[in-house]
């Protein structure tokens, strides 16, 4: 009868800061266009284009699936794929069980050694292995006459660089167990396996699915293991390099990327959905579990974790070996020759423009990203956008690195594009890692931003005072740790980026990452470990002054929480 | 009296669910007014609407004069205290209660004395250059009240401030919010869904229900006269039962009748009857006269300073409740299955039509 039911929806007026954050949605909404949305525009549409820019339709991916020798990549994508992923799988949950359920001694030194490989280079990790067991290696007979270059070594060199991130994911999972839970099953006389079966595994399933398809998508997109260790066995990732650089010809590798882009969307949605139940299964009134001693079963433990700990220490050692032996397996004296890199077009100019991307990565992106994440979670007006600002960040995290610097190759690249200007620069290389990385820091940087109180802003708007003022004064500090992660994140992934730059880099911007795989192309292997030995060192010292900055504030963030609870 | 705010018809939903429902009221300036009601009566909304958080969809809001209904918070004047405090964690208590100073662009000393002042008007001397973890929770409600006045506004938003605090504590702080309030003599409007609270702190009361309000009235006349069964049943202790008018001055309820004046009712009107507990008498078993029953005691429950009788009565098919105060000997000579009269005098009952409830 009236119009009622048709409720006039005003909105207040806009105030300074009501204008700034328009202004600011709207500025991230703008760099979003050009920065994920475009770039992946143009790869869709560059593989439905033929080399002289006709439209095509489907016939390139016809193409591509006639071609034996391009689709049995995928296949073997998925093979190298797969096992790793069993493999981790197994491995992690064992380690991560370890460290969380059990009183096995040296659990300290354990933890730290399941990160330490987060800080070697894959391609390092790769050569490493090619040192223990390639054509010249140590270990050559545990071989059994098979070649490490090949599926063996993608596995071998994969398990290793996935495996930190797989303890991680599982041990956070682990440590949500309820004790209440495991006191109820001992009560109720339920056997140790029963227990397992009824209570571990079904606390821990999304955890477990959540790192299945991190290894696996992980793996699946890899590049720079791939084209190390893989000898003449071809994957998807180094298949859209050799199309793109070696043959030339983009709309295949537009093709392959589109191939090797859709089963990481799809696995990537399913880890939304299933961190979403996860996070919804959570209860705040749980107890944490608490291990009790059990000495046969902490020694198992403890000797499992020890192998584990050693393969990793062999590796490391052998990268660093690796750059230091004069001539491999014939002259074994000790020498710095090999940081000298003599070769063409590459030096240490290459670890100073590495240090120079991770510095301009991590500040601008660190920057960029909690900004983008307070500009989500903070403000209340303006829900559409800050929505779109929230799903396109999240979509980075599916696109492999790869594709993203096609699709930045693309975009640049276009006749009368006006972002041509930033070719060959390292702006581009910048803003292709800052994008590729944008989903991990965003989640970070919101997760911190949650834990404020929702209402400091209002306080701050009923005492007059200018957003920017709450944010500089409160917010910031507040968030600190996370915003101290977010940049060592940053850094170390711009540090050991390879297949962001691999399509962006020209002769002025080389980084150090990019000279490793060029130096192995060029079978210099000493060189290629010294690299990639600096990359390590880069990445371990700024690992420690993270860690020591971040002390510094969390003694003074004890400071504001107090211990006297009168 | 003088008009501070007022609200005309001001209406706000979330998608099909009304939070409020033409809402019309009026504050007087000085005056300390509660919002009262369930979770979801829409209290809270009503006050973040005062404050620019809530956008409301349609009706206006004048405060002093000047029409706010789409100026954003910023922009208006008030203070105000959440349920969290929202304390800013990493600042002193000092630099918490200067901070809206500062944003006023007041010059250093003026800040320092102000600060001061209001240090000591709330209790926390010696706490300037603790943190807000530092503090007890009575202690952290001070600090945000302190910070929300000390740039003076013109109006003061009280959003549960103290839900949060245990028992003791919490009386405690509503005399001194009152205090605070008299002293400064701030319009304020604060939201409780504590019935004790409203009743011990406003000078008016306003009961909300599904995003309506059933009653604006003093404390008194809403826990004397509620104007509706909601407000009746809400406010207080109150017994409730159904009946009908009878044309005769009496109402016939499940099992008997009770006279009450209700010459205004027409004959077999469905109505509610309501008598607080405290107000029904206990006398010896046996008595006659004008509504007295037979009554057993069911149950008797000793809450300190009363004591609270369930008994079977020949009027209900339910069980009455009935209060009597521990300072008299009468409690302690009760027990359990006694018989008593019980009566229940007629201009204490108050009737409600049962359509308009």
């Amino acid at each position: 009868m009236s119009f009622q039911g048709v409720a006039v929806r005003g909105a207040l007026q806009r105030d300074r800061d009501g204008w700034l954050v328009f202004g600011l949605i709207g500025a991230y909404l703008l760099f979003f266009f050009f920065a994920v949305v475009m770039p992946l525009g143009l790869i869709v549409s560059r593989s439905l284009h033929s080399a002289r820019g006709d439209f095509v339709g489907l016939a390139n991916y016809a193409a591509y699936f006639a071609s034996p020798a391009l689709h049995q990549s995928a296949l073997n994508s998925v093979f190298v794929s797969a096992i790793t992923t069993v493999i981790v799988l197994a491995m992690a949950f064992l380690y991560a069980y370890a460290l969380t359920r059990s009183r096995m001694a040296w659990r300290p030194f354990f933890k730290i050694m399941a990160m330490a490989p987060l800080l070697m280079p894959g391609l390092l990790k790769a050569i490493a292995l090619i040192y223990w067991f390639g054509n010249q290696g140590v270990l050559k007979p545990v071989m059994l006459g098979h070649s490490i270059y090949g599926p063996i070594g993608i596995v071998m060199a994969s398990v290793l660089w996935t495996l930190p991130h797989a303890i991680m994911i599982l041990s956070a999972a682990l440590m949500l167990a309820d004790s209440r839970l495991y006191e109820a099953a001992e009560s109720l006389k339920a056997g140790k396996a029963r227990t397992f079966w009824m209570v571990t595994l079904p606390t821990v399933r999304y955890g477990l699915i959540s790192t299945a398809i991190f290894v696996f998508i992980a793996v699946f997109t890899e590049f720079g293991i791939p084209k190390v260790i893989g000898g003449k066995f071809n994957v998807l990732a180094t298949d859209i390099y050799k199309e793109v650089v070696g043959q030339q010809n983009f709309e295949m590798g537009a093709v392959v990327s589109i191939i090797m882009l859709i089963p990481a969307i799809a696995a990537y949605l399913i880890d939304r959905v299933v961190t979403a139940r996860q996070a919804a299964g959570l209860s705040a009134r749980s107890v944490p579990y608490v291990p009790k001693k059990r000495t046969a079963f902490d020694a198992m433990m403890f000797a499992y974790c020890a192998i584990v700990a050693a393969m990793m220490l062999a590796v490391i050692a052998m990268g660093q070996f690796a750059a230091l032996v004069r001539f491999w397996p014939y002259n074994l004296q000790l020498t710095l020759v090999h940081y000298s890199f003599n070769m063409q077009g590459v030096g240490w100019e290459n670890f100073w423009n590495s240090l120079l991307l991770a510095t301009l990565v991590a500040t601008f992106g660190t920057f960029l990203t909690f900004l983008g994440a307070y500009l989500v979670e903070k403000p209340r007006d303006h829900a559409i956008g800050r929505q779109i600002i929230h799903a396109i960040a999240l979509m980075p995290m599916a696109v492999p690195g790869l594709v993203l610097g096609l699709g930045y190759l693309f975009f640049i690249n276009r006749p009368g594009s006006i972002f041509g200007f930033l070719y060959g620069g390292i702006a581009i290389i910048a803003i292709n890692t800052i994008t590729h990385y944008y989903t991990v820091t965003h989640l970070t940087a919101l997760t911190a931003l949650k834990q404020l109180d929702r209402e400091f802003e209002s306080v701050s708007a009923s005492l007059k005072a200018p957003l920017w003022r709450s944010f500089w004064r409160v917010t910031v500090p507040v968030c600190s740790p996370a915003i101290l992660e977010i940049w060592s994140y940053l850094f170390l992934n711009a540090m050991t980026t390879v297949s962001g730059a691999i399509f962006l880099y020209s002769i002025h911007t080389g980084l150090a990452s990019i000279a490793v795989l060029h130096m192995d192309e060029a079978g210099r292997l000493a060189s290629a470990a010294a690299m990639g030995t600096l990359i390590m060192y880069a990445c371990i010292v700024v690992r420690l002054v993270h860690y020591v900055v971040s002390r510094h504030i969390l003694v003074r963030l004890q400071s504001w929480r107090g211990s006297a609870h009168v | 009296m003088e008009k501070f705010l007022e609200i005309v018809g001001v209406t706000k939903s979330y998608g099909a669910f009304r939070a409020l429902d033409d809402i019309t009221l009026c504050v007087n300036k000085g005056e300390f007014l509660c919002f009262l009601g369930p979770s979801g009566c829409g209290k809270t909304t009503l006050l973040r609407a005062i404050a620019g958080l809530e956008v409301v969809e349609s009706g206006q809001i004048v405060q002093d004069g000047r029409d706010i209904t789409w100026l954003p918070p910023s922009k208006r004047d008030f203070g105000i205290v959440f349920q969290s405090y929202a304390l800013f964690p990493n600042l002193s208590i000092r630099e918490n209660i200067a901070f809206g100073l500062r944003s006023q662009g007041k010059a250093n000393d003026l800040i320092a004395s102000r600060v001061a002042d209001l240090i000591a008007v709330t209790g926390l001397s010696g706490q300037e250059d603790k943190y807000p973890a530092q503090l007890s929770g009575g202690q952290q409600q001070r600090v945000a009240l302190a910070r929300a006045i000390a740039p003076s506004p013109g109006l003061l938003l009280l959003d549960e401030p103290l839900s949060a605090l245990d028992a003791k504590v919490r009386a405690h702080l509503r005399r001194e919010i009152k205090s605070v309030h008299r002293r400064l003599g701030v319009t304020t409007i604060m939201v409780t869904h504590d019935q004790e609270e409203a009743l011990t702190m406003a000078d008016r009361i306003v009961v909300m229900r599904h995003g309506r309000i059933e009653q604006i009235a003093t404390p008194a006349e809403i826990y004397g006269a509620p104007a509706t069964p909601f407000v009746a049943d809400f406010i207080g202790e109150m017994n409730l039962f159904e009946g009908a008018t009878t044309g005769e001055g009496s109402v016939r309820c499940s099992s008997g009748w009770l006279s009450v004046p209700c010459a205004d009712l027409p004959p077999g009107t469905s109505v509610l009857c309501a008598i607080r507990p405290e107000h029904i008498e206990v006398c010896p078993a046996g008595l006659g006269g004008s509504n007295m029953y037979d009554a057993e005691l069911t149950d008797i429950e000793n809450l300190g300073s009363f004591t609270r009788l369930y008994a079977r009565t020949n009027l209900l098919s339910d069980e009455i409740r009935v209060d009597l105060h521990n300072a008299g000997a009468q409690p302690q000579a009760l027990s359990s299955g006694e018989k008593v009269s019980l009566h229940i005098p007629a201009d204490r009952i108050r009737l409600y039509r049962k359509d308009q409830a």
